[in-house]
Parts: structure tokens; C-alpha cells; sequence
């Protein structure tokens, strides 16, 4: 009866791996064979084992709150207000309007995509000179393009920090860009500096570099508002 | 397109991001046990989730249905996790000696019996064979099917299973050796 059953076959029983009709053939196996029964608590106590062993490890507050879509509706551009009120006199669904939290969401929606257009987050997550050079021109081709009044935040965490140290090579022409147009602004990881710092190699950021939240925040906030989004 | 339409269209779209960044925090502890459970390093682990959820971020329109988050989530995490061995080799900070138990911090006699219980488990399943220990931790810790497994790792099934079992004999021997080691060092210690 032993040779009936092969481990693979146990272990997806165990998993509940098997359809119906195999369970049942597996537990007609194993109702007759004492060391099979032995095999199959100690495959469940390992299993339960896993679980609650690492189920009681202390989980770490998230040093970041993926801030949701808030924007006041004063501050939707007057295109997007005229659509939405628009909307709210010709549209058949006014019922949804009615929550407070939808309509501020809508509002900062309506926000979002006007604004998608001349906002821009360029996230660099390697040190890879290459990828670091990469981005110093995307954002000089997109001013070409757009015109002065764009914004570009330059979001970098992990290893894409070192872009803001003072020793980067890229300092002078990341100086250069940030002379010439107002719009760029800088944020560098939280977390990532935090990091560098604890393995000894600490990054000396320059100026005008902001430092105070983990990128991920950063990330979420304008993609919540509509920023159009380029990884390099 | 009508304004109506379009209002309604934007509407969704902020109920979308909404419901995302709402899914992805209620995520963060699973995610977190899991990027431990893979590394047994409590910071590593921690910023591995955060990459998670940034990639996540800015993968957000290949997510078909949030009913799929929590298997897409693992295999972001899973090819950041493997990106980090290949060009950081991060897995060698982490020394079998620094595993830090950090799951119990009361000190009775059964808590420290389960405490050291978990210790050996994650020191065996530290030393387990890096794919052994993936197909492992994600059938018992987080529960997917062998299918899901198989996605997750893009790897065979026939793989996945063969991995999850010879991954619980290794364990099941590290477990025992562990066990005689520490009778030896109790009796001594008598």
C-alpha cells in the first residue's frame, strides 16, 4: 500500500493541492499505513510551524503612509471646475456625488489630468552613471519641448541617491540644469540616506535637495495628483 | 466624449487610486513577513518592501484586478529580492549568527520555549537552498497554490513541487540536527 502514494502526492495533500478525487485515493492510502499518517502530521506541524513562526514577528511601523488623493476644490483650475459642474448638471449619476470623499477625489482627479501634462517625476533608483546622465538629458529635452514653465521633481531612492552627493560627476551639469530652470526640484529617499549612512558610506547631499520623506511618499503623492511618470 | 462621461471616467480613476494605495498599505505587514522570512534581516526587509511599493506605484495600470494584488506584490518583491542578490549581494550582510528573533519580547518559561522553537526554524530555514526556501515560505507563510507559486517564480509547477519537497526534507534534518544540538548543550550545561 506504501508504494502508492509518492511524496509529491503527500506533500500537495498536505497543501490541499489535489482535487476531490485524488484526496480521496490519498487519504484511502493513508487511513491504511501508520508511518503515512506519521508523514502527515509531520509535514502539517512543520507547515504550522512556518506559519506561526513567522506570523509573530514583530512587524516595523511602515516608515512611509502612501498619502492618498486630497486636493481642496478651490484650488481644481477652472477647466476641470466647469467639467465637473458641468458633469454634475447633465450627468445621469449624481447619486455618487454624494459622498464627500468621492467628490474630493473626483475634484483632485479632474485636478490631476489638467495638470498631467507640464508636471513630470523623473525616479532614478541606480547609481549607474549612465542611467544618472540619462536622466540630466531627459529632463533637458523635456524643457525643450515643453516650454519653461514645466516641472520636474527628480525623485531618486536605493542607489540613485548618489546623483545628489556633492561628489557626483554629474554635479556640474545637475547644477547647470537647476540654474537654468526654476521648475526642477529635488528629493532624495529618506530611507535610502539613512541606509547609506548605516553601512558607512554616507552621502553629502547638495543644496536644494529635499530629504524629509521615503520616496515611496514622495512617489505617491504626485502620482496621486496626475504627474506624469518616467523611470530611467 | 460627454462631460458627463468624462466626470464620471475621472471619477473612477481617483476611486481606483484610492482603493490601490488603500490595498497596498493593508498589504505592508504580509509583505513585510515575507521579505523577512526570504532574508532574515530586519532592515534589508524593510527596504524591500518599500522598493515593493514603489515599483508597485509605478506599475499600478498592469494590475488587471486588486483581487490579483497580493500575488503581484510578491513577484515585484521577488525580482527586486533577486536583482539585490545578483548587483548587491545583499544576502551577505546577513550572518546566520545575526538572525534576530525579534518576534517575543515577554520572558515566561513557555514564551522562551517558543521563542527558541522559532529561532531554530529560522536559522534551518535560513540555510535552506535560496529556491527551496522561496517555494516554501510562499505555500506556508503566505499560502498560494502550487499554480500561483509557479507564476510568482515563473517556474514549472513540476519545479515548484519538487522544490517544496526536497526544501521540507532539508528543513525536517536541520530541525533535527538543531534539536541534538541544543539536548547536547543543555546537558552539558547540567
Amino acid at each position: 500500500m506504501r508504494n502508492k502514494i509518492e511524496d509529491y502526492q503527500l506533500q500537495a495533500y498536505v497543501d490541499d493541492q489535489l482535487s476531490t478525487e485524488e484526496r480521496f485515493e490519498v487519504e484511502r492510502c493513508i487511513e491504511a499505513d501508520a508511518e503515512l499518517i506519521q508523514r502527515v502530521a509531520e509535514l502539517r506541524e512543520l507547515k504550522s510551524s512556518i506559519r506561526q513562526a513567522y506570523g509573530d514577528i514583530a512587524v516595523p511601523e511602515p516608515d512611509f503612509s502612501l498619502p492618498a488623493a486630497k486636493k481642496p476644490f478651490w484650488n481644481v483650475p477652472k477647466a476641470a471646475a466647469a467639467a465637473l459642474v458641468m458633469g454634475i448638471l447633465l450627468g445621469g449619476n449624481v447619486g455618487f456625488l454624494q459622498h464627500s470623499a468621492d467628490l474630493q477625489n473626483m475634484q483632485a482627479s479632474a485636478l490631476n489630468e489638467s495638470a498631467a501634462t507640464d508636471k513630470f517625476i523623473i525616479h532614478i533608483d541606480s547609481d549607474d552613471l549612465s542611467k544618472q546622465v540619462a536622466a540630466l538629458h531627459k529632463i533637458k529635452d523635456l524643457y525643450a519641448e515643453k516650454g519653461p514653465s514645466l516641472k520636474v521633481d527628480v525623485i531618486t531612492n536605493s542607489d540613485g541617491v548618489r546623483l545628489f552627493d556633492v561628489n557626483s560627476p554629474n554635479n556640474a551639469e545637475l547644477s547647470e540644469l537647476l540654474e537654468q530652470y526654476s521648475g526642477i526640484a529635488l528629493y532624495a529617499c529618506q530611507r535610502a540616506l539613512q541606509r547609506a549612512s548605516l553601512k558607512g558610506e554616507p552621502i553629502h547631499l547638495i543644496d536644494k535637495v529635499k530629504h524629509n520623506k521615503p520616496a515611496v511618499d514622495e512617489m505617491a503623492e504626485r502620482l496621486n495628483s496626475g504627474w506624469s511618470y518616467i523611470k530611467i | 466624449m460627454k462631460l458627463s462621461s468624462k466626470v464620471a471616467n475621472l471619477f473612477c480613476a481617483a476611486r481606483d487610486r484610492r482603493e490601490f494605495n488603500e490595498a497596498l498599505k493593508q498589504q505592508y505587514a504580509s509583505l513585510y513577513r515575507l521579505a523577512y522570512a526570504w532574508c532574515h534581516h530586519p532592515s534589508v526587509a524593510q527596504d524591500l518592501v518599500q522598493e515593493t511599493m514603489l515599483k508597485a506605484l509605478e506599475k499600478r495600470e498592469d494590475l488587471s484586478s486588486l483581487q490579483h494584488l497580493k500575488a503581484w506584490l510578491a513577484k515585484i518583491m521577488r525580482n527586486q529580492f533577486l536583482d539585490d542578490m545578483r548587483f548587491k549581494k545583499r544576502w551577505e550582510w546577513v550572518e546566520e549568527s545575526e538572525i534576530d528573533a525579534h518576534h517575543c519580547h515577554e520572558c515566561s518559561e513557555s514564551e522562551l520555549i517558543k521563542k527558541q522553537r522559532h529561532e531554530m526554524l529560522y536559522r534551518a530555514v535560513a540555510r535552506l537552498p535560496y529556491d527551496q526556501r522561496e517555494a516554501i515560505v510562499l505555500a506556508d507563510l503566505q499560502g498560494f497554490s502550487y499554480q500561483e507559486i509557479a507564476d510568482i517564480t515563473a517556474t514549472p509547477i513540476g519545479t515548484v513541487m519538487s522544490r517544496i519537497s526536497r526544501g521540507r526534507q532539508k528543513l525536517k534534518e536541520l530541525l533535527q540536527k538543531q534539536d541534538l544540538h541544543t539536548k547536547v548543550v543543555a546537558f552539558r550545561g547540567h
